[in-house]
C-alpha cells in the first residue's frame, strides 16, 4: 500500500507553505477539493476564504459548480470531466496570488437583525424532554451563565445581544450558520451535549465551543440552547422576501444582531411569519472593514463588566 | 387524464428521486439527494425509454405494494427482491408491461439494499430548488410515500422490450471493495492507521441510511497532525475546525467511520481521511447491515477514468432489445441522454 504522497499524485503542499501565506490544495474524491488557508479560526483568514470563494466563482470557469467557505477553508464542488483538477488548481493559485497583492480588506457585509425570545418555553421543553428521557440536564441558560462566571441568564442575554455575530460559514443542513462574536469580551465557552439531543425545535439558538448557531429546522443537536427566534432562516415560503431567490437566509460574511423579545412580540412575529407578511430587517448596503475592526479591537477596554 | 398508481403499502422510506438531484445548493447545506445507487437508477430509466435522470421510485429493504390503475411500462433494477406481479415472478433488468388492475409486490431484499422502479414518462413530483428528488429524512422536497397515497405518472410512448446486458448487471457481493481517493485528512492517521482504514474489514452497522452509512471495525491510530494540533480543532484526534464535507467523504467521528451519501450534511467538525470516488458511490447505496467492505486507494487520474467508464456503462450502450419481441414501438427520445 502506497503512502498518501505516492497516491496523491501532484497534490503536495504548494509553495510557499501555508505558514508563509500559501494555501493547501487537497483532493477530496473526483468532484471536490478542499483549499485550506490556515489552521486556526482567525477572522482575518475567514474573510480571505469568503473572498476566495467569491472570486473563484467570479472567474466563471466551466466545470466549477459551487464553493463553500467555512472558517479557514473553501470546499470546491466541480466536474472533473469538464475541468481537470490540475487546471482547477492553477485557477485557485492564481486567484490567491492576485488577492495577496491587494491591500483593501473591506468586504460587503449585510447586517441582519434577528429577534430572539431568550429562555423561551419551546427550547425549555426540549431540555426537559432530554432530562426526562436521556440524561439529567440543567436549565441551559442558567448552566451556560454559570460555567462562564456570569450572574445568571439575564447577564447571559445582555452579553449575547451586545455584540454583532459574524457568519463564518453556512452548511450542515438547510443554511445552518456558524457565528463568531465580533466583540471578543463576550465570547462564551460552552461544552456540547453528550450524548446529543434527539430533538431540537427549529429556530433554537444554540451555543457550543465559542460559537453560536441557529437550528433552521426541527433536528437532533449538540449545542446548549438558550432561546429561539420566531423568524425562519430556511424556508420555501416565497411570500417572505428573503426566500424569493433562495431557500436560505444567511450568507458567509453577513453579521447578525440578536434583539431580545418577549412572549407577546414573539407571538406577533410568529403570526406575521405564518401569514407571509413578516419583514426581515436587513441592512443590505453595509461593509465590514477588517483594518478598522482591528483598530477597534486594540482600543477595547478590557473590563469584563461593561454590560 | 393522468395515469395512476395506488400505494397499498409504502414499504420502508420508498421515495421519488431524480438524477443528479439538487445540484448547486451544497454550499448552503442542502444535499444533492437523488438515488443512492445511480447505476441501477439510470439503467432502470433506459429500460422504459426515459432520459436517465427522470423521476423513479427508490425502495430500501422493504419494498412497496402498488396497484396500477392504468397500463404502464416499468423497469425494475437493483438487488434481487423477488418482485411479483399478481403473484407471478417478474424479471429485474428488463422492460415489463403492466396492465391496469395488476398489483406489484417487492417484499424484501434478498441481495442489495435498494430497488428502483422506473416508469415510462416518469412520476409526477413537485420541483423544489431545481429537482424533484425527495429528502425523506429532512426538509424541502417531498417525504417518503405512504400507504394510501396515489402516484401519478406520465405514461406516453411505448418502447421496444429491452434488457440490461447481463455483462453489466452487478451482483451486489457481500464482501465489497470500494474505490476511494485520499481525503483532506489522510495524513492525520499514522501509517498503521492508514493501512487499517483501507483494509478494514469494516462491518456495516444498522444505524445506516441515506444520511450516513456507519461502519464498525478496527481501532485506528493517529499521526502527530491529529494528536498535537491547535486546541481550536477540539479535544478528540478526529476533531477539526469545521470545514465543508465532500459527497462520498468517509468521516471519522471518534472511532466510527461514516460514509456520507447523497443526503449527508455538507459540513462539520470531523476529519475526512478518504473519499469514495463518484464512480463507486453507487456500490455503497446497496450495502446491507452486517456485510463487510474494504477500500481500494486510487489516484485522482484513475478516479476520473473510472468516472468516464461509469458514464459509458450507464448509457444506452448497455441496453439490448429482446430479440423477436416487437410488440411495442418507440416513437421518440429513446433514452441514452446524460443527466436528463
Amino acid at each position: 500500500m502506497g503512502s498518501s504522497k505516492d497516491t496523491n499524485t501532484g497534490f503536495a503542499d504548494m509553495p510557499p507553505s501555508i505558514e508563509e501565506g500559501g494555501i493547501r490544495f487537497l483532493i477530496a474524491g473526483d468532484r471536490f477539493v478542499l483549499v485550506e488557508v490556515g489552521e486556526g479560526m482567525e477572522l482575518s483568514l475567514n474573510i480571505k476564504v469568503i473572498r476566495l470563494a467569491t472570486r473563484i466563482l467570479a472567474e466563471n470557469v466551466g466545470g466549477i459548480i459551487e464553493a463553500l467557505p467555512m472558517f479557514v477553508s473553501v470546499l470546491i464542488h466541480y466536474d472533473s470531466l469538464v475541468l481537470s483538477p490540475q487546471r482547477l488548481r492553477t485557477i485557485v493559485e492564481s486567484v490567491w496570488k492576485e488577492m495577496a497583492g491587494e491591500v483593501d480588506n473591506t468586504l460587503a457585509s449585510r447586517l441582519i437583525e434577528l429577534p430572539v425570545y431568550y429562555c423561551d418555553p419551546l427550547t425549555r421543553d426540549c431540555v426537559e424532554q432530554y432530562s426526562r428521557h436521556i440524561a439529567a440536564m440543567e436549565d441551559n441558560p442558567t448552566f451556560v451563565a454559570k460555567i462562564n462566571g456570569l450572574s445568571g441568564p439575564e447577564e447571559l442575554v445582555r452579553r449575547h445581544t451586545s455584540t454583532q455575530h459574524w457568519v463564518a460559514g453556512i452548511g450542515f443542513y438547510a443554511g445552518t450558520p456558524e457565528l463568531l462574536p465580533l466583540d471578543p469580551r463576550v465570547t462564551l465557552s460552552v461544552p456540547k451535549y453528550n450524548p446529543p439531543r434527539l430533538f431540537t425545535v427549529g429556530g433554537a439558538i444554540g451555543v457550543g465551543g465559542g460559537f453560536t448557531s441557529i437550528y433552521p429546522i426541527d433536528s437532533p443537536g449538540g449545542y446548549y440552547i438558550i432561546g429561539r427566534t420566531p423568524t425562519p432562516i430556511y424556508s420555501l415560503d416565497t411570500r417572505l422576501v428573503p426566500f424569493r431567490e433562495k431557500a436560505t437566509l444567511l450568507n458567509p460574511g453577513d453579521r447578525i444582531k440578536f434583539r431580545r423579545i418577549f412572549s407577546e412580540e414573539n407571538e406577533f412575529i410568529e403570526a406575521q411569519v405564518k401569514a407571509g407578511t413578516y419583514r426581515y430587517l436587513i441592512w443590505d448596503y453595509e461593509f465590514f472593514s477588517f483594518s478598522r475592526y482591528t483598530e477597534w479591537l486594540a482600543d477595547l477596554e478590557p473590563a469584563a463588566d461593561l454590560i | 387524464m393522468s395515469n395512476k398508481i395506488r400505494v397499498l403499502e409504502g414499504g420502508l422510506q420508498t421515495c421519488i428521486q431524480d438524477y443528479p438531484g439538487r445540484v448547486g445548493f451544497w454550499r448552503v447545506g442542502i444535499p444533492l439527494s437523488g438515488p443512492m445507487d445511480a447505476f441501477a437508477f439510470k439503467l432502470a430509466n433506459l429500460l422504459v425509454g426515459n432520459q436517465v435522470g427522470t423521476t423513479a421510485l427508490e425502495s430500501q429493504f422493504i419494498g412497496p405494494k402498488l396497484m396500477f390503475c392504468s397500463d404502464a411500462i416499468i423497469g425494475l433494477t437493483g438487488g434481487d427482491w423477488e418482485p411479483r406481479l399478481d403473484d407471478k415472478p417478474v424479471a429485474l433488468w428488463e422492460t415489463v408491461n403492466v396492465k391496469s388492475g395488476q398489483v406489484l409486490t417487492c417484499p424484501r431484499a434478498r441481495t442489495g439494499a435498494r430497488l428502483y422502479l422506473a416508469i415510462a414518462g416518469g412520476f409526477d413530483a413537485e420541483t423544489v430548488l431545481g429537482s424533484k428528488s425527495s429528502f425523506p429524512s429532512g426538509f424541502g422536497g417531498a417525504g417518503a410515500i405512504n400507504d394510501g397515497d396515489v402516484l401519478t405518472f406520465g405514461g406516453g410512448d411505448t418502447v421496444w422490450r429491452r434488457r440490461v446486458k447481463s455483462s453489466v448487471r452487478p451482483n451486489y457481493p457481500d464482501d465489497l471493495l470500494v474505490e476511494v481517493t485520499v481525503g483532506p485528512h489522510f495524513d492525520w492517521l499514522d501509517q498503521k492507521g492508514q493501512d487499517l482504514l483501507l483494509k478494514g474489514p469494516w462491518k456495516i452497522t444498522g444505524r445506516s441510511d441515506r444520511t450516513g452509512i456507519r461502519l464498525a471495525g478496527p481501532l485506528l491510530s493517529f499521526s502527530r497532525r491529529a494528536l498535537h494540533k491547535d486546541p481550536q480543532h477540539g479535544p478528540d484526534p478526529t476533531n477539526v475546525v469545521s470545514a465543508g464535507y465532500p459527497l462520498g467523504g468517509i468521516n471519522l467521528c471518534g472511532d466510527t467511520p461514516i460514509i456520507l451519501p447523497v443526503d449527508a450534511p455538507t459540513m462539520g467538525g470531523f476529519i475526512t481521511p478518504l473519499v469514495v470516488i463518484s464512480a463507486s458511490l453507487w456500490k455503497v447505496g446497496q450495502v446491507r447491515p452486517g456485510q463487510v467492505l474494504r477500500f481500494r486507494l486510487v489516484d485522482i487520474d484513475e478516479a476520473i477514468n473510472l468516472r468516464r467508464r461509469f458514464e459509458e456503462i450507464t448509457s444506452s450502450g448497455s441496453i439490448e432489445i429482446i430479440a423477436g419481441d416487437k410488440t411495442q414501438r418507440n416513437r421518440s427520445h429513446d433514452g441514452g441522454g446524460q443527466n436528463g
